[in-house]
Formats: structure tokens, sequence, C-alpha cells
């Protein structure tokens, strides 16, 4: 990563935010969860982020996830490629986890700012961190302070940041913008690339970042596309007719967005996925989040029909 | 991971098919199919090929229910 520090050493390829599968009963289909990792694996990707946004983190208890992280390493998959994304608002709770995924031995977590209490001001997220920081071993350990304003309606600003970096920077190997909002990344950029990598969520990011490694939701669907944008190839179509435009990954990820729009994004993602593996199983969600209605499942599967998804790109 | 021993359920032609990594990575480089799920098992892949044409047979039940509806 060119724009950060030590050139992304700890993050190579394309870590999926990955979405979770729901039972009807509203338990994780650990089985389909599992399948769809592999299969996401044969397609190139390197990481799975569990439980993050996509992944409705927020509707999961501990116990739901470790058991879920368990099975999967029961069943093959390699737990270096996993990372947890920790959203829990108790410290001693989010420890918990982050011992868990410790001795699991998984890649790394991820850290999100409590969202319980507004507004918090800059001692108190500072003192929260220092509080989940002393609760924690000393280890190996990867930490990534996980900006998520949107959900968790925290911002963390650049003075609590840079407390965080000064104090427990070598715990930390990486900030997450996860805002979508491209400016926060130039920002963070400017002001801690020094010091720490930065990453982003934004796949019109990855350019910016010009990275080794990035995190995506899209690749939930469409993984080789971003894979081509991280590797800088340019084409991701691969029925070439003489006169035609060959479109570039970037094109492809505009014109995938735009199927996206002004659409809730884990119902959306969810009833893509669907399509794909033909399975309306996954249009499941846990409560409160929900499927999309007739007409938004018309209008995207509409989009998706004129987005045209190529083998070579899915 | 290794993939060695795992299953696929591909679709090529407009049918499924299970298809071992090996025989997958055979296949030569111009064949046209799209890659569904992969999975640890031939159990688990035969499993869902079940659900899948089973789905498939519904579908078609419910076209041809319509027609004689109509």
């Amino acid at each position: 990563m060119n724009t950060t520090k030590g050139t992304s050493s700890n993050l190579t390829g394309v870590w999926v935010d990955t979405l979770t599968p729901i039972k009807e009963d509203r338990h994780i289909d650990l089985h389909r969860l599992e399948s769809h990792i592999r299969t996401l694996e044969t397609k190139g990707a390197k990481g799975f982020l569990l439980f993050g946004f996509l992944g409705e983190g927020a509707s999961f208890s501990s116990e739901e996830k470790a058991e879920a992280i368990s099975y999967l390493i029961k069943s093959g998959i390699e737990p270096s490629t996993l990372a947890l994304a920790v959203s829990c608002n108790a410290a001693p709770d989010a420890a918990r986890l982050i011992h868990f995924a410790q001795s699991a031995h998984l890649h790394g977590v991820t850290l999100c700012a409590p969202n319980f209490y507004k507004p918090l001001n800059h001692l108190g997220l500072c003192a929260y961190f220092d509080h989940l920081m002393a609760l924690l071993p000393d280890g190996e350990m990867k930490h990534y302070l996980h900006l998520l304003p949107s959900s968790t309606h925290v911002d963390v600003p650049e003075s609590v940041l840079s407390d965080i970096i000064s104090k427990h920077g070598k715990r930390f190997l990486g900030i997450l913008n996860d805002s979508g909002n491209p400016g926060i990344t130039h920002d963070l950029i400017k002001t801690f690339a020094s010091q720490i990598n930065i990453h982003s969520f934004n796949e019109f990011d990855i350019k910016t970042l010009n990275s080794a490694g990035t995190f995506s939701g899209m690749a939930n669907v469409i993984p080789r596309v971003v894979q081509h944008l991280l590797h800088q190839e340019q084409n991701t179509q691969a029925t070439f007719i003489p006169g035609m435009k060959v479109k570039s990954p970037n094109d492809r990820l505009l014109e995938f967005n735009e199927v996206m729009a002004k659409m809730p994004s884990i119902a959306a993602y969810k009833f893509l996925l669907a399509q794909i593996y033909h399975d309306t199983t996954w249009l499941n969600s846990r409560p409160p989040l929900y499927r999309l209605d007739q007409e938004q499942m018309n209008l995207v599967s509409k989009k998706f029909k004129s987005f045209d998804l190529q083998t070579s790109e899915e | 991971m290794d993939f060695k021993n795992t299953w696929y359920i591909i679709e090529r032609d407009k049918k499924f098919e299970i298809i071992s990594h090996d025989d997958l990575m055979a296949l030569e480089e111009s064949t046209q199919y799209q890659m569904i799920q992969n999975y640890k098992s031939h159990h688990e892949a035969v499993m869902e090929m079940s659900r899948l044409v089973m789905q498939d047979i519904s579908e078609v039940n419910a076209k041809i229910n319509l027609l004689k509806k109509n």
C-alpha cells in the first residue's frame, strides 16, 4: 500500500465483508455460510471478515459468533483467513470475543466504537479504548480500528485516533474507513498514513489507496471484479465483440453500484446471492432487518439483468 | 484451503452438474459453465443438487398449472 505505512504487509488480496445466511428459524445457517466462504475462496477471495456490518454482526450474540467460527474452522477453513468484527458496547464483552479470536488463531479483529451512548466526548472514547486494551493480554492479535459512523452514529475524531495510535499503536494494524465517504479516506491518509495502515470498505477507494489488500462487500457477489481492480487489471468481461467498448473494472463497479442504489444494502446483497445460488434461503435476515419487498426485488432483479454478470466476474 | 477433494455444482448447458475439483480443473479453457458453489463432500453437493432439481421441478409444475388454468 504505497500511501500507507508498511505497504499493507498485514492485509493482501480481497477480504470479503461476508454476508451471514439465516435459516427460517432465525439462526445462523452454518452450512450455507461455510459453502459461501468456500465458493468465494475458489473465486480468489483471500479472507473473510465475519459479523461485520454486512454480516449483521449487531444481531448476533458473542456465543453465536464463536460457535459459527468454531464450526468453520472444524470444517477446514483456515483460521488465518478469518477476521472477526467486534462491535460490543461493553468492553468486557468485546475483550471476551477478542480472547476467543486470539485463541482460535484468527487473522485479526476489527473494533468499533461503542454505540449506545450519544454524544460521546473525546475523553470518554479514549478512556473506552484504554479500558478495553487493559483487559487484553499482550499477544500477536491484530486489531483494526473500524470506523462505522453510519451504524454506530459515533464519529471517532482525529484527536481520539491520534490518542489511540500513540498509546496502543503497536496493537493496531490499521484504520478501516467504513463510512462510505472517500473524503474521510483522503483525510486519514493525510493525517495517519505515516503511522498506521489505512484501509477502506469503499471499493472506489481501492485506486486511491493503491493497496495490496482491501475489504469489500461487493466481493460477496462480484469477487473477481474487485480483484481485477485491486490488481489493476484492465478487463473483467470475458466476451469480446469487435467494436464493443470493453469496460474497465471501475466501470463495472459503477454499474454495480447503480444496481444497489437506494436499496437497503444487506437485503439487496442477499437478494442477489439468492439469485446466484438459486436459493431463496439467502433472502432471510435476522429481525429487525428484513428482506426486500416485492417492488424492490423486481427493481433490483431488472437492474441486475441489465448489469449482465459475466462468469469471469463472479 | 485445500480444494483437492472438494466438489462443485456447476451449471452447463442450462443443466446442473456435480463435478470433482480435479475434473473441473481438467475442463478445457473454452468450456462454458457457471460455477454455483463449492462443497467439502460429495454428499453435501448431492444434497444441494437435489434441492436445486426439486426447485426446478416445482417451478415447471407451477408454469404447467398456470397454462392449464388458462
